[in-house]
């Protein structure tokens, strides 16, 4: 310090000796040589004193500088232009300093929003002209942008909206946030030469991704009218579903529970109403899909194929606004509008079928109650530029009620069946600066099933209810840092609480309350980052996963030497409240590469490591609401899945056409399949079987596929066409041979379909008429099959075939819907439109499956088809 | 009980989205060897039945006529014995030509060689002592049949009970459980309803081991009806029979059962 306060006071009185010296052009040449001796020599070379404190600037540090009779403001620039010293003239002083507070690079950031609704748009592109280089809007609209100080021009776009320019002058940090316009009437004609159904896969990162909204799947033609997210789903690629009509999805060879369905980041167990007729999702309160099914970031886990995140709307910021449907079957309305403009929105949808008003009609429906209904609703609060708040929640039933009093011989039975779903969501969006974006999430979710059973036998009223949940409390801090243009990164941690609480009480069953809850905690932590070369791109990133399970409970000891069997259980482990009886954990790796040919050309390829701690004990066939989640313990493991897939996506000029093909290959360890005759102990107790590892089996498997998907995107028609080759397979891994399925060998699992081919089409006939097909065809589903028969008891039996060695026939449906919009009333809002259509319309039945039963000796065989016959609808839509 | 009214349910949803349309059977046919029978503590002959499967149209019974049966104990001392090899083609399948006197508490198995030397083994499995009726007592129409189970230990039941008028039988019900989940009570009973003054009551209770009650369970346990059998899997008819020439299980079981059984008549 005493050092450098001799230097600082030695260049004082060199700036006082040379005061008066006139001279503003130098001549140097210089070659590695010190700071100070350049110093030295402009100031012998003009009237220039320098002032600096060399313990800020380093005069030993070397410089290179070659100038002739410069000017000296020219050669001062010169001489620093690449290094962390800035200069400062004045009068006859050159003032020296460090550039530690000087900045190059300014960032901007804020949201993109809808501009009549002021709702926030996820996935916005917003792109630096002439550069080809930009970002996209997260989850929440939020973007950020840090680019060296000058003068840009933005150029904003998303799907349906108009495209909007904005010149930005970026000389320090800012806050910008953008409105978009949404495009005109989609009837109108100029609309549709704009790219807004663009489905290009060539800018996302990640492969195996799609992005739908309420819009498009309205278009689709519907099952009784009613806009359906899972119906929409199985047109994609690689989804598939054991049959028409059932609960859930299979993705690349996935079981329908390794989806995980996020409402507003809440998980739903039970998607389905009326045991799959129709989603429990209201499509006027949902503001957009993504499936994730290729790629998947590391920020989602506890399943092990898809991702399904489905975010409702936030509410309209900038007026009242109204929309709803009325259906022969259904009607639904959803209100939403500002509690205070531009700060605070609400959204509440509801929906109620009412089918079961026409069943006095008919005197042999036994139903008295057949209904579901459901409720969406958000709160969001805009509570200033760096603080957001969301609250919103979801409630949805079924209620079944079922009389028998009128059958001879038989007791009087009141059976009430119904399941919920409830979700609350609390969410706050903070932005730590411009570059640090987070969102701090608290979740409820619970899915609860019931049923109860009231008989009269013998003037005696006999009772009996089941009541079984399964309940999440989670919270989960997640955070983005936009380092720059080309690198982001994300991470955050996430603790999930499952209960999974069976009730059991009844007249005669007192016995049978003595049931387990069990109680099980998923924590994770996880870091990605996004970066960016200039045809390379990279999104990587690690889960890392611990799950436990916990006390209180009982826990078999089987003879290792034997199947695990109720006959098999030598004692019992007593584990304690809160002590963990089980633990595992895991490491996800999550890789995801892009290499872009050209800006219409892209090669992806990904990996993945997925870990599921939980596992749906179902139904052998199909997902029904009464099946049963089990969290992995001690003796069943959790699910491990690795995919590796790869693809190209090619766009066609001006992106008129979107072209893909993805390749998967997947691997599936600690899968569980059901042993031979199994479901007697699963359902014989209604699933409340403590010990459900006695009626399944570890089993391994593999799916591989390609699939190939086209999209036209501009014209009056639009539509998509897609092809899937898949296989799908199970191994029973059991060391005893008494247990494994097919002696050990690979079969084909419950909903291996290989081929699959679907295609969506929209026609725009006039200014208000539109016109939508669906067709699909798939391979059908494997079955087990008889292959003879036997006497025994005085009763005929059949035996049957290895599983799943024999198939049912092909599958086939085309659906058409007309859709009328009269020209709407531009003073009122008022905006009608008319749907109707024919689902199924040639009235194919589509074979779910063959089965053989014996009516005392004589053989009768059936193919059971759903919805075999055309399926007429109308339905009247409005919004205001 | 309530499991019915689930997939009634659900097969209502079937019936009112779908149809069923009958078809006929066109199944490839793989013959099969089925063995039964069922060894109890009661002293007499002990029969077991051998017979191959047929296609699925055809309804006649296919009986083996040419296969050696031997029939084999363990006792607690852990001795293998042979009991008997001396089996008689008969009416019922084979029958022992001795009389049998079954030990509570031994394990007994029986081995089958078929003509072409394949080899068929039942697991061996303990003769559990009888479970005692303790009465059937007559409320209306309803009669409960009450008997003792073990606490503390996992049973496994197989009952037959016959209603019969004047020495006909109107009624057989044939149910097969365990324990699992009331094993805190000493006292299980059931209810037959349906049953006049005059009715006679035939009571029958088999204390199985596991795999025969699974044996069973897998024989009972099918649907008869097509719609809600289109929601399971189906199910194969095997036991504790193993094909030992190939090590692969096989159809059909060969149990063994403490046997009591009451008839009172109402």
């Amino acid at each position: 310090m005493k050092l450098s306060f001799c230097f600082y006071l030695f260049f004082c009185f060199q700036l006082v000796a040379f005061d008066g010296f006139s001279q503003n052009n130098i001549t140097l040449n210089e070659e590695n040589s010190t700071l100070k001796s350049i110093i030295h020599s402009i100031e012998e070379q003009t009237i220039y004193n320098f002032i600096l404190n060399n313990d800020v600037i380093d005069v030993d540090q070397n410089f290179s500088i070659t100038v002739l009779e410069k000017d000296i403001t020219e050669s001062l620039s010169l001489l620093f232009e690449h290094s962390t010293i800035s200069y400062k003239i004045k009068k006859n002083h050159i003032i020296l300093s460090h550039v530690k507070n000087q900045r190059n690079n300014f960032t901007v950031s804020g949201t993109v929003t809808d501009a009549s609704t002021g709702e926030t748009l996820l996935g916005a592109s917003i792109i630096i002209k002439n550069t080809n280089r930009g970002v996209v809007t997260n989850e929440y609209g939020f973007y950020s942008i840090t680019l060296p100080k000058s003068t840009y021009t933005f150029e904003i776009s998303y799907l349906g909206y108009t495209t909007k320019e904005i010149e930005v002058q970026l000389l320090r940090d800012m806050n910008m946030k953008i409105e978009l316009q949404l495009s005109l009437s989609e009837l109108d004609e100029i609309i549709l030469q704009t790219n807004q159904n663009n489905k290009s896969q060539v800018k996302p990162i990640l492969g195996g991704t799609t992005n739908l909204t309420t819009s498009e799947i309205k278009k689709l033609p519907s099952l009784l009218g009613e806009p359906d997210i899972s119906r929409a789903i199985l047109t994609q690629p690689g989804i598939s579903s054991v049959g028409e009509g059932t609960s859930g999805f299979n993705v690349r060879g996935g079981n329908v529970d390794q989806n995980l369905i996020l409402l507003d980041e809440a998980p739903l167990y039970n998607t389905s109403h009326l045991f799959g007729l129709f989603s429990i999702f209201n499509t006027d309160a949902i503001k957009v899909i993504q499936l994730y099914k290729g790629g998947i970031p590391a920020r989602f886990g506890g399943r092990a194929s898809s991702v399904l995140e489905i975010r409702q709307k936030d509410g309209n910021s900038k007026r009242i606004k109204g929309e709803g449907g009325l259906g022969l079957l259904f009607s639904r309305f959803t209100i939403e509008g500002p509690i205070k403009k531009d700060k605070v929105s609400f959204l509440a949808s509801g929906r109620r079928s009412y089918f079961d008003l026409f069943f006095p009609l008919f005197d042999d429906i036994r139903f008295k109650k057949f209904h579901f209904y459901d409720l969406n609703t958000k709160l969001t609060w805009n509570i200033n530029e760096n603080n957001k708040l969301y609250a919103s929640g979801f409630f949805g039933a079924d209620v079944i009620q079922f009389v028998q009093d009128d059958v001879s011989d038989e007791p009087d039975v009141t059976a009430d069946l119904g399941w919920t779903n409830t979700t609350a969501t609390l969410r706050w969006n903070h932005t730590f600066s411009n570059t640090l974006f987070a969102n701090i999430t608290g979740i409820y979710s619970k899915y609860d099933f019931a049923l109860g059973v009231e008989e009269n036998i013998e003037e005696e009223d006999v009772e009996g209810i089941l009541d079984r949940a399964i309940e999440n409390w989670i919270f989960k801090p997640d955070f983005t840092y936009y380092q720059n243009l080309t690198t982001t990164w994300r991470f955050g941690l996430s603790g999930n609480f499952y209960q999974f609480i069976p009730k059991l009480r009844g007249t005669n069953t007192t016995q049978l309350q003595d049931l387990d809850k069990e109680k099980a905690l998923e924590l994770a932590a996880y870091f990605s980052i996004k970066k960016k070369w200039s045809t390379l791109s990279l999104q990587a990133g690690v889960r890392s996963s611990w799950f436990a399970n916990f006390g209180e409970g009982k826990i078999a000891i089987y003879n290792p030497d034997l199947p695990q069997t109720p006959n098999t259980i030598t004692g019992l482990r007593n584990v304690k409240n809160n002590e963990i009886s089980k633990s595992y954990a895991g490491l996800e790796p999550r890789i995801s590469l892009k290499y872009d040919l050209t800006d219409r050309k892209a090669f992806k390829a990904e990996f993945n490591r997925m870990f599921q701690y939980i596992h749906l004990i179902s139904n052998q066939t199909v997902a029904l609401p009464n099946d049963v989640w089990k969290p992995a313990g001690e003796h069943i493991a959790p699910l491990e899945v690795n995919q590796l897939s790869a693809g190209y996506a090619y766009d066609s000029k001006n992106k008129d056409y979107n072209f893909s093909v993805e390749g998967y290959y997947k691997t599936f360890d600690n899968i569980i399949e059901y042993k031979n005759g199994a479901r007697i102990g699963v359902l014989g107790v209604l699933g409340v079987n403590n010990n459900v590892e006695t009626e399944v089996v570890p089993a391994k498997g593999f799916s591989y596929g390609i699939e190939l998907a086209a999209h036209k995107n501009k014209g009056k028609l639009t539509g998509n066409i897609n092809y899937t080759y898949a296989v799908s397979k199970r191994k029973t891994t059991s060391k005893f041979s008494s247990e494994q399925i097919n002696n050990g060998a690979y079969f084909p699992s419950n909903f291996d379909r290989p081929h699959l081919f679907n295609m969506t089409a929209n026609y725009s006939l006039s200014r208000t008429w539109e016109m939508g097909v669906f067709f699909t065809y798939q391979t059908g589903r494997p079955i087990t099959q008889p292959n003879g028969r036997f006497r025994f008891d005085n009763a005929s039996f059949l035996t049957y075939s290895d599983r799943n060695a024999f198939r049912i026939p092909n599958t086939h449906r085309a659906d058409i819907s007309f859709t009328y919009t009269p020209i709407g009333n531009p003073e009122t809002n008022w905006q009608g439109s008319w749907n109707f259509g024919v689902y199924n319309v040639y009235g194919h039945k589509n074979a779910f499956s063959i089965n053989s039963v014996f009516d005392g000796n004589t053989l009768d065989t059936g193919q059971i088809s759903f919805i075999g016959a055309p399926i007429p609808f109308i339905s009247y839509n409005f919004k205001f | 009980m309530k499991k019915r009214y689930i997939l009634t349910l659900a097969a209502a949803i079937v019936l009112i989205s779908g149809c069923i349309d009958e078809i006929s059977p066109d199944f490839e046919f793989e013959e099969q060897v089925f063995i039964s029978g069922l060894l109890t503590n009661e002293t007499g002959f002990v029969s077991v039945s051998i017979q191959k499967t047929v296609a699925v149209t055809d309804t006649t019974f296919n009986a083996v006529k040419d296969a050696r049966v031997s029939l084999f104990t363990r006792n607690t001392s852990d001795t293998v014995s042979l009991v008997s090899d001396s089996f008689e083609v008969t009416e019922k399948g084979y029958t022992s030509s001795e009389i049998i006197t079954p030990i509570i508490g031994n394990a007994y198995w029986i081995e089958v060689t078929l003509q072409d030397q394949t080899m068929l083994r039942s697991e061996e499995e303990i003769l559990n002592p009888p479970i005692s009726i303790t009465d059937m007592v007559k409320t209306n129409n309803t009669v409960r049949i009450r008997f003792s189970d073990p606490i503390e230990e996992q049973n496994f039941y197989i009952t037959r009970i016959e209603v019969l008028k004047d020495g006909e039988l109107i009624s057989n019900n044939v149910d097969v459980f365990s324990d699992v989940i009331r094993n805190d009570n000493s006292e299980i009973f059931l209810d037959i309803s349906g049953v006049s003054t005059g009715n006679t009551v035939r009571t029958r209770i088999y204390n199985i081991n596991f795999n025969t009650f699974q044996f069973y369970l897998n024989v009972f346990g099918g649907e008869n009806d097509l719609g809600l059998s289109s929601l399971f899997l189906p199910v194969d008819v095997v036991g504790n029979v193993t094909n030992t020439t190939i090590n692969e299980l096989a159809l059909g079981n060969f149990g063994i059962a403490g046997f009591s059984t009451m008839t009172t008549n109402f």
